[in-house]
């Protein structure tokens, strides 16, 4: 089991920087997601923890030592690849020996043997592959075993090398639907069983908010927030996170600023040129600046009961049945979506008049970040979960 | 993949047009000639006179006779020689060659690997002329690069000597050649996903051993490829040696391989005339020598090696 | 990751760098002396030409003794005609095999597969009296059709493999839109190809540039002969005269090395596209 502590990394190829500064603090024991848009850096994140990628700049400690020099192995890692990485050559039971009968003697690197001796290696599979149900499949080859078969055995040949941290990469996006689901469940009960550390990327928010402890939303090589899904769900440290966390995604309202006072700010609205006054400290947002104003969805309701009003033109409306999405009219900008009741009987064309508590509006400054809001309510505050840390 | 035929059209000129003139070529210049040679040997010509059917007589002619069973076992013995020296030489540098350059986040890579492969665009003429002069002892670049190494007695006539001459031309052969397995071997090596040296790495390997482990049981049905189109070849060869040392083959005879023994059996040379039939009967057990190599290939090597979806 | 310690990016480098020296050591050491007066070349065979041993007798005597412009264009004609015989001829067979299903395509494809590994001298005796008995003893064109033959087994072997991967959807469409089959093999098929026809040629040309034996066999005459024969030709004849066969020799060797040169990033990517696999 170990810490790991990411402190200052950077990582280049060649004179172009794809990761800066990159901080982040993982107690063992946590599940923690890298999340973020494709592109975002998260996976060469990840290889770089793993060591399959040098690091450019930075300390990287595992367990309190510091391994930017040292080998994948020797940092004992383990990982699971995206597309499984099986040896096709092999049978299961080899693939999952296959670390094990590495031996660090010998010029052949274990050609010949070497490694741990047969009767242990035999122990470690079989223990395993029972824990994956996975014993009937010993012999087979990869390309006997179907999708999800070879995931287990992918996860297995992680179990076995016995390591500190578990690295998967983008495990479920070669799943189909239905499998995607109860594979999730099974990974969560894997972290449960395990008591492993686990680095798990996605570009899936719905994965991060679901298996992790804590998420790293990563955006174009930087660490946008670092926190527990709902910390990132009830308090977004900017436009971005806000943005990509949720679904459907927040609604952003672009404004500019008429006047500011101690605990709150004056906007005029582009949407309609309506003026709001939100209860939020302006920090060092001056007057004529730019905002944005962000509400979720699920936040907002049909009629004028709740402190945050406004009225647009509807669309198109989605029923699912419990529930209903009305998509508005934003003039040429994305579409505002409000969550409303199943039975609503709002249709398109109408112009509904809708609200929302102001505990629940969010305010970006110009340059993306969260301003702090003043007015708290019990149900828009990421509640204190008893998380073993 | 099939085509539905329109309805109405009751036949499908296309397909004709488009493979005709290709099979009627092929057919015309390469698979009849091969046949008639084959007919061809069981017949013998009287200089100008008529062609009568003689049945198997030309091989048992070259089998039993001693004269022609000596030169014809000598020059497939050489041939075998000349195989083993690509075999053991040429294809294992090929491999180790394109083992290095396809290691990731190699520099230079495309400059060492358009370098090492022009001798093999280059024909082998030129490339046997050229180690003829740098082998030649009047111009002593031989004596010299060996004397760089430490051999003050300079090089004796490698070209020359019976005991060497077949050696040293296999080696020019195969200085000439190397580029073709490594280029196949490289694209084959390319075609192994990143993804499993990765997860060797992690679990483990260092680049060596996930080369022997991982990467070459995986491009085997390549190896073997390279290792039956060596084997074509080299009992096809002609050029270097007529190049080299002329259809005699000398010294002696030392260098004769089953190409240069063809084509002095069909010419004629200073101890006997040509003889078409003859030469068709040479032809004909080339043929059968190679023929065997490529079934031994498909149906013993092809069958065991297992082609992975990669 | 890093190139393992055993070996380190250093030894790597050290036997890529010895065998590319060993590689190129002969062609330069032929290029440099031919530019070198006979002392030169004898003196110093090692040296680069300088004020005193730069002669370009060699090339003198080479043009004015053989007829290497005919030779060149000799070559070329055969080359190129040849080549483009067996790209066109081979990619419609290949096309034919690919994408129609008719009874015996199997066998087909099987036949003309035979072919990579059935070296076609075999059947020189037989070829010599077909020739003759066409009356094209002596002429390019006997070169032209032996050298299509030889070329399309592999040519199509591989243009089908790259063809066969050519999605659906595409034929279709045109199909729907009443495109006619040549049509489509012309318009859409062939450009979608190159890679592979660029490999192919890579492939053809070379074997065919470089062949001595059929020139010598069935077209020997002077004015037929190509340059490999007539460079084997012209070294025979003047064996001792060292300035005029290294000359020979860098005149052959140049223009292709220089075609290798322009030409070697599109042979990559043909050979690494999977067009062989």
């Amino acid at each position: 089991m170990a810490d790991i502590t990411l402190s200052g990394i950077n990582k280049s190829y060649g004179k172009v920087e794809v990761l800066h500064g990159i901080d982040i603090d993982i107690k063992h024991g946590e599940f923690v997601v890298f999340v973020g848009p494709s592109g975002c850096g998260k996976s060469t994140l990840l290889r770089l923890i793993a060591g399959l990628e040098p690091i450019t700049d930075g300390v990287l400690k595992i367990a309190g030592n510091t391994v930017n020099d040292l080998t994948p192995s020797q940092r004992k890692i383990a990982m699971v690849f995206q597309s499984y990485a099986l040896y096709p050559h092999m049978t299961v039971y080899k693939n999952m020996a296959f670390g094990l009968t590495l031996g660090n003697k010998g010029p052949l690197g274990g050609l010949f043997g070497g490694g741990e001796n047969k009767k242990l290696i035999d122990e470690k599979v079989q223990k395993a592959a029972k824990s994956l149900q996975l014993e009937d499949y010993l012999d087979r080859y990869p390309r006997e075993l179907s999708g999800g078969q070879r995931q287990r055995v992918a996860i297995g040949r992680a179990i076995v090398r016995d390591p500190n941290v578990f690295l998967f990469d983008e495990p479920l996006s070669n799943l189909d639907a239905a499998l995607r689901v109860n594979t999730r469940l099974e990974i969560a009960k894997l972290h449960q069983d395990l008591d492993a550390t686990i680095i798990y990327v996605t570009h899936d928010q719905i994965e991060a908010m679901t298996l992790a402890d804590k998420i790293v939303v990563v955006n174009d090589g930087n660490v946008a927030q670092f926190g527990s899904p709902l910390e990132l769900y009830h308090h977004p440290a900017n436009k971005f996170v806000a943005g990509f966390i949720g679904s459907p995604s927040m609604n952003f309202l672009e404004g500019t600023v008429i006047s500011v006072g101690n605990k709150n700010i004056e906007i005029t609205l582009e949407h309609d040129g309506t003026t709001v006054h939100i209860p939020a400290h302006p920090d060092t947002t001056d007057i004529g600046d730019k905002v944005t104003v962000g509400v979720r969805p699920e936040h907002m309701q049909e009629g004028t009961d709740l402190s945050f009003k406004l009225k647009a033109k509807v669309n198109v409306v989605e029923r699912l049945g419990d529930a209903s999405y009305l998509y508005l009219d934003n003039g040429d900008k994305d579409p505002l979506c409000i969550k409303t009741d199943g039975h609503s009987i709002t249709k398109p064309g109408d112009i509904v008049e809708f609200c929302s508590d102001f505990s629940a509006v969010h305010v970006f400054d110009a340059t993306g970040n969260a301003l702090s809001r003043t007015t708290t309510d019990s149900r828009y505050t990421a509640p204190q979960l008893n998380i073993k840390n | 993949m099939a085509i539905k035929t329109k309805p109405g059209s009751s036949f499908r000129t296309h397909i004709l047009v488009f493979l005709l003139p290709a099979a009627l070529i092929y057919t015309l210049f390469m698979i009849l000639p091969l046949i008639d040679t084959v007919r061809f040997s069981f017949y013998s010509e009287e200089s100008g006179g008529p062609t009568t059917f003689v049945g198997w007589d030309n091989y048992i002619l070259i089998l039993t006779d001693e004269r022609w069973w000596t030169d014809f076992s000598n020059a497939l013995k050489n041939n075998f020689i000349f195989f083993v020296v690509h075999m053991l030489i040429q294809n294992p540098i090929g491999l180790l060659l394109a083992a290095l350059l396809s290691l990731p986040r190699l520099r230079l890579a495309n400059s060492y690997r358009t370098l090492i492969f022009m001798p093999t665009m280059l024909s082998v003429v030129i490339i046997g002329f050229i180690w003829k002069l740098i082998l030649s002892p009047l111009w002593g670049v031989g004596d010299t690069l060996v004397g760089f190494v430490g051999f003050t007695d300079g090089l004796p006539a490698l070209l020359g000597e019976e005991s060497t001459a077949l050696i040293t031309l296999s080696l020019i052969s195969v200085w000439q050649f190397v580029g073709i397995p490594m280029m196949l071997i490289y694209a084959a090596l390319l075609n192994v996903p990143d993804d499993l040296v990765d997860a060797a790495i992690v679990d483990g390997a260092n680049q060596w051993t996930a080369f022997w482990r991982i990467k070459l049981p995986l491009i085997l049905p390549t190896v073997a490829m390279v290792s039956v189109l060596t084997f074509v070849a080299n009992f096809n060869a002609f050029d270097l040696i007529y190049a080299v040392k002329g259809a005699l083959a000398g010294p002696d005879f030392h260098t004769d391989i089953m190409g240069t023994m063809f084509y002095r059996t069909f010419f004629g040379f200073q101890l006997q005339p040509g003889s078409a039939t003859m030469g068709a009967t040479v032809a004909s057990l080339m043929f059968l020598v190679i023929l065997c190599g490529v079934m031994i290939y498909l149906f013993v090597i092809q069958r065991r090696l297992h082609r992975y979806q990669l | 990751m890093k190139i393992s310690k055993r070996i380190g990016p250093l030894g790597v480098h050290a036997i890529l760098l010895t065998y590319t020296v060993i590689a190129l050591f002969p062609i330069l050491l032929v290029v440099m002396n031919s530019f070198k007066s006979k002392k030169g070349i004898f003196r110093d065979p090692l040296a680069f030409p300088d004020a005193t041993t730069f002669d370009l007798v060699g090339f003198e005597k080479v043009i004015a003794r053989s007829s290497f412009d005919v030779y060149f264009s000799n070559s070329i004609s055969v080359t190129v005609i040849s080549l483009l015989l067996v790209l066109m001829l081979g990619a419609m067979a290949a096309w034919a095999l690919a994408e129609y299903d008719f009874p015996g395509s199997d066998l087909m494809a099987l036949y003309l597969a035979i072919g990579i590994m059935i070296p076609i001298r075999l059947g020189t005796v037989s070829l010599l009296k077909m020739i003759v008995a066409m009356g094209l003893v002596n002429t390019l064109t006997a070169l032209v059709l032996v050298y299509t033959a030889q070329g399309l087994p592999l040519a199509i072997f591989i243009l089908r493999e790259f063809m066969a991967q050519i999605p659906n959807d595409l034929k279709e469409a045109a199909r729907c839109d009443g495109v006619s089959e040549y049509r489509i093999f012309w318009s859409i098929i062939l450009p979608l190809v190159r890679p592979a026809l660029a490999t192919v040629a890579v492939f053809t040309m070379i074997p065919i540039w470089n062949d001595l034996w059929f020139p010598l066999i069935l077209a020997p005459g002077e004015d037929t002969a190509t340059v490999t024969l007539g460079i084997q030709q012209f070294i025979g004849q003047y064996v001792t005269d060292w300035n005029a066969v290294l000359a020979s020799l860098t005149l052959a060797i140049v223009p292709i090395l220089i075609l290798y040169v322009i030409f070697s990033r599109q042979l990559i990517r043909g050979l690494t596209s999977g067009a062989v696999k």
